[in-house]
């Protein structure tokens, strides 16, 4: 489960950080473990042009939420809406213990709140 | 201590080789004696209790009113005083839905510790709420233990109820509670104990401590999951009204009321959890074979150890009073690094703990903290275990702590 990208994501996260410029916003929190995450993100309306977060969590919480924001970069509104954990996993590249899995989508389910708001 | 021929009467680390669980605090493990007493049970005996007019049902009415007997000389007290529950959540539930009523006149006050299990804040929570009384919680000092002058501050002649734990399942600490009982005695306080984590690891003697009620589960102690105890002084189980209304707490029925039995059956109402109290005495019994002091002792031993391995790694940060006042549990983090991946990497070595707030949210906000990586020691744990922790433990700070 933790692989050397992981950890490395975990000390140095991609997308850290806040935008100049944002079309919405959202706070994620898992009150049981104290991960909270702040996601910023800016749209054109149609397709996500940029997405950044800043936060405190677990190795899972932080590495997975690099990467999810990596990859919706570029991606339709939509369509992001409509992502499940099943995205998560695959992204991962491993599925969680049922324990750990609401740390590795709280990311992603953040921005589809971020989203859903607009 | 023959801990290799011990951990031989445990099917579970037979059937789990080289897993090191270190997850006690939560539910121990169960010698044979008390597997193959449920098997027998309901391959051979089983039947319901009162008023079955055979053999089988009076044997098992009797058995079951010697699991009471039992459970009573394990902590001096008599049969009567002690109520077969579903576990340590489900007695204190019960005692504080219907200890209302035997509260003296002009006492407003229910008096708790910040260092409770959920299980005893928010039925007081509850009944503050339902009877207009008010929650108050005494506080726990800088180095993990109740702050008893903070206690004294917050005790006065409003105090109805006194209720805190023997055993922090958090910090592990081991609270003063005969001291605490007669402070709050003095007040003319109800005093109750959890003793959730200390049964079954320390003697409890109820006469030496003076509480009016105490409560506990079997599974913490080798028995089965599902049953506890609430014991409770007679004079108050007198005054108190039954627990559950319907079978088996009742005398007579008339259309619009009814006379319930005497203590402590008026409080059992429904088919009890039999097997539950059964399995219960099995596990006294063995808990006395090998013997309380020389259960104290292993633990002690074990804790020594681990509170010293831990103390070796960089920038660990342990919350427990120290192996004077600490009972087997020991709640620490490491920088950087969550608890949760604390134990998900533990769990990579085979290493059983526990990472989370472990139910005392007031606790770990006063300490500011959002979660502890746990670990919880019972008599049959060795020191290569404990070796394997604390080496897992260095290898993962080293690799992962930022």
């Amino acid at each position: 489960m933790y692989r050397e990208e992981l950890l490395e994501l975990y000390k140095n996260p991609l997308n850290f950080g806040k935008l100049k410029k944002f079309s919405s916003e959202a706070k994620g929190e898992n009150e049981s473990c104290g991960d909270s995450i702040h996601i910023q993100i800016l749209t054109n309306g149609k397709i996500i042009k940029d997405i950044k977060f800043e936060g405190i969590g677990c190795v899972l919480c932080l590495a997975s939420t690099s990467l999810v924001t990596e990859k919706l970069k570029g991606r339709n509104i939509e369509e992001v809406k409509k992502l499940g954990e099943n995205f998560v996993f695959k992204t991962l590249g491993f599925e969680p213990l049922p324990a750990r899995v609401k740390c590795t989508t709280l990311g992603l389910e953040t921005i589809r709140e971020a989203l859903w708001k607009n | 201590m023959n801990i290799k021929k011990i951990r031989k009467d445990f099917p579970f680390f037979k059937n789990n080789p080289g897993l090191v669980y270190l997850d006690n605090a939560a539910t121990t493990q169960k010698p044979k004696e008390v597997i193959n007493n449920l098997k027998d049970f309901y391959e051979r005996k089983n039947s319901n209790i009162h008023r079955g007019l055979y053999k089988l049902s009076e044997e098992t009415t009797e058995n079951y009113e010697n699991s009471r007997g039992g459970v009573a000389n394990f902590i001096n007290v008599k049969a009567e005083e002690i109520i077969f529950t579903s576990g340590t959540t489900n007695s204190l539930n019960s005692l504080s839905r219907n200890i209302g009523n035997i509260i003296p006149p002009g006492k407003t006050e229910i008096l708790i510790s910040e260092m409770e299990h959920h299980s005893n804040i928010l039925p007081w929570q509850r009944l503050a709420e339902n009877k207009s009384l008010k929650l108050k919680f005494f506080k726990t000092t800088k180095d993990f233990k109740l702050d008893l002058e903070d206690l004294k501050k917050k005790l006065s002649k409003k105090t109805a109820i006194l209720s805190f734990n023997h055993i922090s399942n958090t910090l592990g600490t081991i609270n003063p509670i005969k001291e605490i009982t007669s402070m709050g005695k003095e007040r003319g306080a109800i005093c109750i104990v959890d003793a959730a984590q200390s049964i079954g690891h320390k003697k409890i003697d109820i006469k030496k401590i003076g509480c009016d009620f105490l409560a506990f589960s079997s599974h913490k102690m080798l028995g089965p999951l599902g049953s506890g105890v609430l014991y409770g002084k007679k004079e108050l189980l007198g005054k108190m009204n039954p627990f559950d209304l319907g079978g088996g707490m009742v005398k007579d029925v008339f259309e619009l009321n009814y006379i319930p039995k005497k203590i402590p059956s008026k409080f059992e109402g429904g088919t009890p959890n039999i097997v539950g109290a059964l399995g219960t005495k099995v596990a006294i019994e063995y808990i006395k074979k090998i013997g309380l002091e020389e259960i104290e002792r292993q633990e002690k031993k074990l804790m020594k150890h681990t509170l010293e391995g831990l103390k070796e790694i960089e920038n660990i940060k342990i919350y427990n009073p120290g192996i004077k006042d600490s009972g087997g549990i020991v709640s620490f983090n490491l920088k950087n690094l969550h608890a949760h991946d604390v134990a998900s990497l533990l769990d990579d070595y085979k290493i059983a703990i526990r990472a989370g707030h472990h139910c005392t949210i007031p606790l770990l906000r006063s300490l500011k903290i959002n979660s502890t990586a746990r670990g919880s020691f019972y008599f049959y744990n060795t020191l290569e275990e404990v070796n394997k922790f604390v080496q897992a433990l260095k290898e993962i700070n080293q690799k992962y702590g930022k």
